[in-house]
């Protein structure tokens, strides 16, 4: 590409208004370029995600565990079962970035799959009513380059369920024996704060991630929401600004859903039974 | 889909910065990643039967230092949760005379779920002979007694007793023609 081409065209507009005034018609040098093919291409912001037990698109809560290679029906090998009042479950995805730019994280939200109006909402309205969700990113605790591979990653979510489920167990139970005398809103504070303990446990904990003959990784666990699911469905969920991951081109993020069922009274907990309610859940990301 | 993802991680902190100024809309490049399809299932406990379907017991006319039939009750959970099944006693106590309470004079025996004794100590007295009304006294709503498992799927157990009328080899005779009518109370709850 040629600079000279801009020029010219300048020059050559001089000479013409010039040659104008005179009225008459003078010879001149001239020269044209074009500088061609002069390409302004816009980045692409794009994201796909992936859950981490198996490698195939779907969602990361799902009741029974199957997969058998079939494909349409597959689920995958870390069905939940079915939910009842206490259970805890922690699954996880990756989100990575397969645009060309930096990719910030801006939101998070939910939504029932069912439309509204439909008994499908309400009843999924009902369960996010009375579930709580909370939302983290697990990452390296420094700088690090590094391939592995996702199902190493699973035995990290793995360590996450099993932390969150014994610490949130561990502080419930200590007051089983109370619980059927307590009113609802004791049942509810009491499950706020062994949600307290196991985000604590949690945010305090290294968890290791072992790669096949390479050096372990140590991860933390940041929590970027953590409220009933009514409240992520609701709100618009604004990720706070210290927690706003950027996400590289060629980069990923690790996102670990934590879903708790609290146990509160029989007429709370009853009409939930045999009900099955379906989520999308939503990360939004801007431009870095 | 290759499995290996790369990681070339910087753990910014991210601050909000130049890139956001002030209120109002302006265009940006975004991009949302969902994951849809979530389901969540909740369980089932279903105890059978229904109130309406039970065979009632009839028992009787019985005298002193007589012991009825084994008496049979089934349950089963149609739901795919596990439960517990637990029992609450109420009786009411009319006919004799004098206030007789016939529920002083019945000991429940044998009572068993799925062939296991239940334990009653902590309700049945210093002389460990369950009356009705000890019964009755100890599984107050707070307090139901704990009978056994009820597995998901139709899992099934039969709670059994024999009735006695206890020979006191005192004066009974308050007690002819009285009667008790007696509510079970069944809960299967979650294991």
């Amino acid at each position: 590409m040629k600079k000279k081409g801009m020029a010219i065209a300048l020059l050559a507009s001089t000479l013409a208004f010039a040659g104008l005034i005179g009225g008459g018609t003078y010879a001149y040098f001239s020269d044209s370029e074009q500088s061609t093919g002069n390409i302004v291409r816009a980045g692409k912001l794009s994201l796909t995600g992936f859950r981490n037990d198996v490698p195939i698109q779907g969602p990361m809560f799902y009741t029974d565990s199957n997969f058998d290679h079939n494909g349409s029906d597959d689920n995958g090998i870390l069905g939940t079962g079915f939910w009842k009042p206490g259970d805890s479950h922690t699954r996880a995805m990756f989100i990575e970035n397969d645009g060309d730019i930096p990719a910030k994280l801006k939101k998070v939200y939910a939504k029932p799959d069912a439309a509204q109006g439909t008994q499908a909402y309400q009843d999924a309205i009902a369960f996010a009513n009375q579930a709580r969700v909370s939302i983290s990113v697990i990452q390296p605790d420094k700088d690090v380059v590094g391939f592995w591979d996702s199902d190493e990653y699973a035995e990290v979510i793995k360590d996450v369920d099993e932390m969150y489920r014994e610490e949130y167990d561990n502080y419930i139970n200590r007051f089983r024996a109370l619980m059927s005398g307590m009113t609802l809103a004791e049942l509810k504070a009491l499950d706020l704060e062994a949600h307290g303990m196991a985000k604590e446990a949690l945010l305090n904990h290294t968890f290791v991630l072992k790669r096949n003959g390479l050096s372990n990784i140590s991860l933390r666990v940041k929590q970027i929401f953590d409220a009933n699911l009514i409240d992520l469905v609701n709100n618009s969920n604004e990720v706070a600004s210290s927690l706003q991951y950027t996400i590289d081109k060629g980069e990923a993020l690790y996102f670990g859903y934590t879903v708790t069922l609290p146990d509160l009274t029989p007429e709370v907990n009853n009409p939930l039974q045999g009900k099955e309610v379906e989520f999308s859940f939503s990360h939004e990301f801007i431009q870095d | 889909m290759s499995m290996k993802k790369q990681f070339a991680l910087t753990l910014a902190s991210v601050g909000i910065g130049a890139a956001l100024i002030g209120g109002g809309t302006f265009a940006y490049f975004n991009d949302t990643e969902t994951s849809s399809g979530n389901t969540f299932s909740a369980g089932t406990i279903d105890l059978k039967p229904e109130t309406e379907a039970f065979t009632q017991l009839n028992v009787g006319p019985m005298k002193p230092g007589q012991t009825s039939a084994v008496q049979t009750i089934n349950l089963s959970n149609a739901g795919n949760l596990d439960a517990n099944a637990l029992l609450d006693v109420a009786y009411t106590a009319s006919g004799g005379i004098n206030n007789a309470d016939l529920g002083t004079q019945l000991l429940v025996k044998n009572l068993k779920f799925k062939g296991t004794t239940i334990n009653v100590d902590s309700i049945d007295g210093s002389d460990n002979k369950l009356t009705l009304k000890e019964l009755a006294d100890g599984t107050a709503a707070a307090t139901k007694l704990l009978l056994g498992e009820l597995a998901a799927n139709n899992g099934a157990g039969a709670l059994t007793f024999e009735v006695e009328f206890e020979e006191t080899n005192t004066d009974q005779n308050d007690y002819q023609g009285s009667s008790v009518s007696i509510d079970l109370t069944f809960e299967a709850r979650q294991k």
